[in-house]
């Protein structure tokens, strides 16, 4: 068991520990901000009808170990305080002002608005509360944000390297959600025997509009939709931890769930899968999209881009690691700078 | 934390932990899922960890079903309510209706005698109605079932509103 272990550590500490540059999880915070803002716009209409104790569920469904803060403070007035606090968190979050404590009450917030009510909770709600956690537990503000603008202004535009657990957790629960469901849908028969997106694309209440009989009705071309939506299901996730396949694994998520929101509604979801695709992207590579976006605002006629521009350290220069990298090993291979 | 060696191991034994609790939480199969349901739940609820990732699964619904509610007002008019077209209500109407949560659907015609006033008439009275029609498989020969209807819920507003 010992040797078992001494031989897989190396392996695991890499995976989890080993510091890698942080432009990916400021890109991955960024993108989620703005959808988190998102998704408190559409929520703003039905706050009341959805969450207060005037709404159509006067009291919270309470199951064993969930908690509310709508329920010890189940005020209107409460209900608009929290909703507020977290449209600025969602704020802090995106521009990446006290990132942790944003992304804290971000937590906290979504979780009392989802244990409030139940029954309308859908996909994207758990996936923008989970990604809430795991962002805070991450160093969410190390780069690309006020945080680092305030701490490091010399140092803006270096991406100082930390431990990648938390997006690792990110990119984790995607594999999950997509075993999940297809797990779940081979429970029924429709996914088996090729005709679940016929239904999906007939169910009135869900579509976005009508699609063409002769598409729905077709039953190669439902059979054919419906297989290739559990295939590419299962690549993302599998195949997505194949370096050379995640980019067409990707693709394929990006067109299925591209293909989901234009014709069923479904909240925020396809939007919100995209976050988690994010965090796929290799860190060198979002490093020098961020430092090419550093050309461009520096060519800006606007003089505050200029002045975010002009920030340091100078062209070329390397950030150190947070601590000195461990030694390797027997048998341990370089780390592999471009792995997620 | 992630630093020295102690705080890798801790934090290993709470990554185990927290991947282990959701991936049982995800598993559908009964044997596991009653086994250990009870176990993780404390942890997975308390986390805000507990997910679901059942969008048409296991299988899409083979009926479309749709609620609408008729308003009667004081004077003797009626209107026709319909639900806005977002998944919150639709997820709302259907849960309540199609699992039959009569305990709802009183607060639920409440709201809606509340907020549709209609240029200041008070609603005296409010019909839940839902609207289905069930759907046949793909193939040669399928056909389009009608529409039916029914009442499913009738509320009276009393004097002085709820």
């Amino acid at each position: 068991m010992h040797e078992q272990w001494a031989r897989l550590a190396p392996g695991w500490n890499r995976f989890w520990f080993d510091p890698v540059p942080t432009s990916t999880l400021a890109l991955v915070r960024i993108a989620y901000g703005l959808v988190l803002l998102a998704w408190c716009g559409f929520m703003s209409f039905d706050l009341v009808a959805f969450f207060s104790g005037s709404g159509v569920l006067p009291e919270r469904l309470a199951l064993p170990w969930t908690w509310s803060l709508l329920e010890a403070f189940p005020s209107d007035l409460a209900l608009f305080i929290l909703f507020a606090l977290l449209v600025v968190a969602a704020a802090c979050v995106l521009v990446g002002w006290h990132t942790r404590l944003a992304a804290v009450v971000a937590f906290v917030a979504l979780v009392s608005f989802e244990r409030r009510n139940l029954v309308v909770l859908n996909g994207a709600d758990i996936l923008l509360r989970l990604f809430a956690l795991y962002l805070a537990l991450a160093p969410a503000g190390a780069s690309f944000s006020l945080d680092r603008w305030r701490h490091h202004r010399d140092r803006f535009w270096e991406f100082p390297a930390r431990s990648p657990w938390p997006l690792r957790l990110v990119q984790l629960q995607l594999s999950v959600l997509y075993l999940s469901t297809v797990w779940l849908k081979l429970q029924g028969t429709t996914w088996r025997d090729g005709t679940a997106v016929s239904y999906a694309w007939r169910v009135a209440e869900v579509i976005r509009f009508d699609l063409p009989a002769w598409l729905t009705s077709s039953a190669p071309v439902m059979a054919l939709a419906t297989y290739l939506t559990l295939a590419v299901e299962v690549a993302l996730a599998v195949l997505i931890w194949n370096r050379r396949a995640r980019p067409w694994v990707i693709a394929a998520g990006v067109a299925l769930h591209l293909s989901v929101l234009a014709t069923i509604r479904v909240g925020l979801f396809s939007v919100t899968v995209f976050v988690g695709y994010l965090a796929f992207t290799p860190p060198e590579t979002m490093s020098r999209w961020l430092l090419a976006l550093r050309g461009v605002l520096q060519r800006s006629p606007w003089a505050p881009l200029r002045r975010v521009a002009s920030a340091g350290p100078p062209h070329g220069h390397q950030p150190e690691l947070p601590w000195p990298e461990p030694h390797p090993g027997p048998g341990v291979r370089p780390r592999a700078a471009s792995v997620p | 934390m992630e630093a020295s060696r102690g705080g890798r191991r801790l934090l290993s034994v709470l990554l185990v932990a927290t991947l282990a609790a959701v991936v049982v939480w995800n598993v559908p199969e009964p044997p596991v899922r009653a086994l250990a349901r009870p176990v993780v739940e404390p942890f997975v609820n308390t986390a805000g960890l507990d997910q679901r990732w059942n969008l048409f699964a296991p299988d899409p619904p083979r009926r479309t079903t749709e609620v609408v509610a008729r308003i009667e007002y004081a004077d003797g008019g009626l209107t026709l309510w319909e639900p806005p077209r977002n998944d919150r209500w639709r997820k709302w109407l259907g849960t309540i209706t199609n699992e039959a949560i009569t305990a709802y659907w009183a607060p639920t015609a409440a709201w809606i005698a509340d907020h549709h006033g209609d240029g200041g008439r008070q609603a005296v009275r409010v019909d839940l109605i839902q609207r289905w029609r069930d759907l046949s498989p793909p193939g040669p020969g399928a056909v389009e079932e009608p529409w039916q209807q029914s009442v499913f819920f009738t509320y009276v507003v009393p004097t002085g509103g709820r």
